[in-house]
C-alpha cells in the first residue's frame, strides 16, 4: 500500500518537475512562484496576495493583476474542494507560474478520480470550442441556475478561470493507476504593460 | 438579535446590516473557502427579520469569487421577493473608479433580477 501511494506521488512530481524544467528551459522565462504538495487555505491567501504583490512590482497592469488574483482563487480553491488523495492521505497537487516579456503562464495540477476524466475532458473542451459570447452566456445559465454545493463549489470555476485568461485552456489528464490521474491546466495571461 | 454586524475576514467581507440606523452595507473581499457557510448568515437573516417600508443594500466588492457571485444573486433574489412583497427595495452596487470585472457584475444583476440596481462607480482609494 504504501509503495502504491508514494508511486501517486511520484508520478505527480515527475510532472510537475518536467513542466518546471521546460518553463525553466527557455532563459526568457523567469518562475515567479512553485508550489508541489497540499495547499492550506492560509497558503492560498499567502500566494494570492504575494503573487498580486510582485505583478504591482512588476508594473502590470491592474487589470491583469485582478485576473490573475481571480485564476489563482479560482484554481487553488478548485484544488482544496475536489483535489482527491493518495492512498497515504496526501492531497497531492502543484502550482507553478512563470513569466516572460508577453505573459504569465498559471499551471494547477491535481489529482482525479479516473471515472471523472471523461466529465472534466467533455466540460474544458465545450469551453475551448465556445467564442467568447457563448462563454458569457454559459456563464450567465450557470449564475442564475446556480447552486453552491456543500463543498463550497458552483459550477463556475473553469468559466471564470477561461473567461480571465481570454487563452484557451491547456490541459491534460494523465493516469497514474487504476484509481487515479493527474490533472493539469495551463492558463495563459497575456501582458500589456500600462 | 436584530442587527447582523460582521467584521472584515482575510477571505470574507464586512457586513452591516442594521435595522436601527437603516444602514445595509456589504464591503470588501469574498472568496471564503466554504461560500455557502458564510452567505447562509445573511440569507437566514434575511428569513428572520421584517424590513418594513423601504431600504437600500449597498455593495462595493474588491473581488468577488465565482460562488461569491451566485451567493449574492441568490441574495438579491431574496430581496426581490421581499420587493414583490411591497417593501421599497434599492440596491447601489458600488466599484472602484474603472473597475470594469466588478462593474459588470452589477450590470449582470441588472439583467436577470427585477431589482433596481444602481451602479455606482467611486474614486480609488486604494
Amino acid at each position: 500500500m504504501g509503495k502504491e501511494s508514494n508511486n501517486v506521488l511520484e508520478v505527480c512530481n515527475s510532472r510537475y518537475q518536467e513542466i518546471y524544467g521546460n518553463y525553466n528551459i527557455s532563459l526568457k522565462k523567469k518562475i515567479v512562484v512553485s508550489h508541489f504538495g497540499e495547499f492550506s487555505q492560509d497558503l492560498v491567501n499567502s500566494i494570492s496576495n504575494g503573487v498580486e504583490e510582485a505583478m504591482i512590482v512588476a508594473e502590470d497592469k491592474k487589470g491583469t493583476v485582478k485576473r490573475m488574483f481571480s485564476i489563482l482563487v479560482e484554481g487553488l480553491q478548485n484544488i482544496r474542494l475536489h483535489g482527491e488523495k493518495d492512498e497515504d492521505g496526501n492531497q497531492a497537487s502543484f502550482l507553478i507560474i512563470a513569466q516572460d516579456e508577453d505573459a504569465y503562464l498559471v499551471t494547477l495540477a491535481n489529482l482525479v478520480l479516473i471515472t471523472n476524466k471523461p466529465v472534466i475532458e467533455e466540460r474544458l473542451s465545450e469551453i475551448n470550442s465556445f467564442d467568447e459570447k457563448q462563454v458569457k452566456s454559459l456563464y450567465m445559465e450557470v449564475l442564475t441556475n446556480g447552486i453552491i454545493s456543500n463543498k463550497g463549489g458552483a459550477g463556475l470555476g473553469f468559466i471564470t478561470m477561461a473567461m480571465k485568461s481570454k487563452n484557451k485552456l491547456n490541459f491534460s489528464i494523465e493516469p497514474i493507476n487504476d484509481n487515479l490521474a493527474c490533472f493539469c491546466i495551463e492558463l495563459k495571461i497575456n501582458r500589456k504593460k500600462s | 438579535m436584530s442587527n447582523l454586524h460582521i467584521s472584515e475576514g482575510k477571505t470574507t467581507p464586512k457586513v452591516i446590516w442594521d435595522l436601527d440606523t437603516g444602514v445595509f452595507v456589504v464591503s470588501g473581499k469574498s472568496f471564503p473557502e466554504n461560500t455557502k457557510k458564510f452567505y447562509n448568515l445573511l440569507t437566514d437573516w434575511l428569513e428572520s427579520q421584517k424590513i418594513e417600508n423601504s431600504a437600500t443594500f449597498e455593495f462595493h466588492f474588491y473581488y468577488l469569487s465565482s460562488s461569491s457571485i451566485i451567493a449574492i444573486y441568490q441574495i438579491l433574489k431574496r430581496l426581490e421577493l421581499i420587493s414583490s412583497q411591497g417593501v421599497d427595495i434599492k440596491i447601489i452596487w458600488k466599484y472602484d473608479e474603472g473597475d470594469d470585472d466588478i462593474e459588470r457584475i452589477g450590470l449582470d444583476y441588472q439583467k436577470i433580477t427585477k431589482l433596481k440596481i444602481e451602479p455606482l462607480s467611486v474614486p480609488n482609494l486604494i
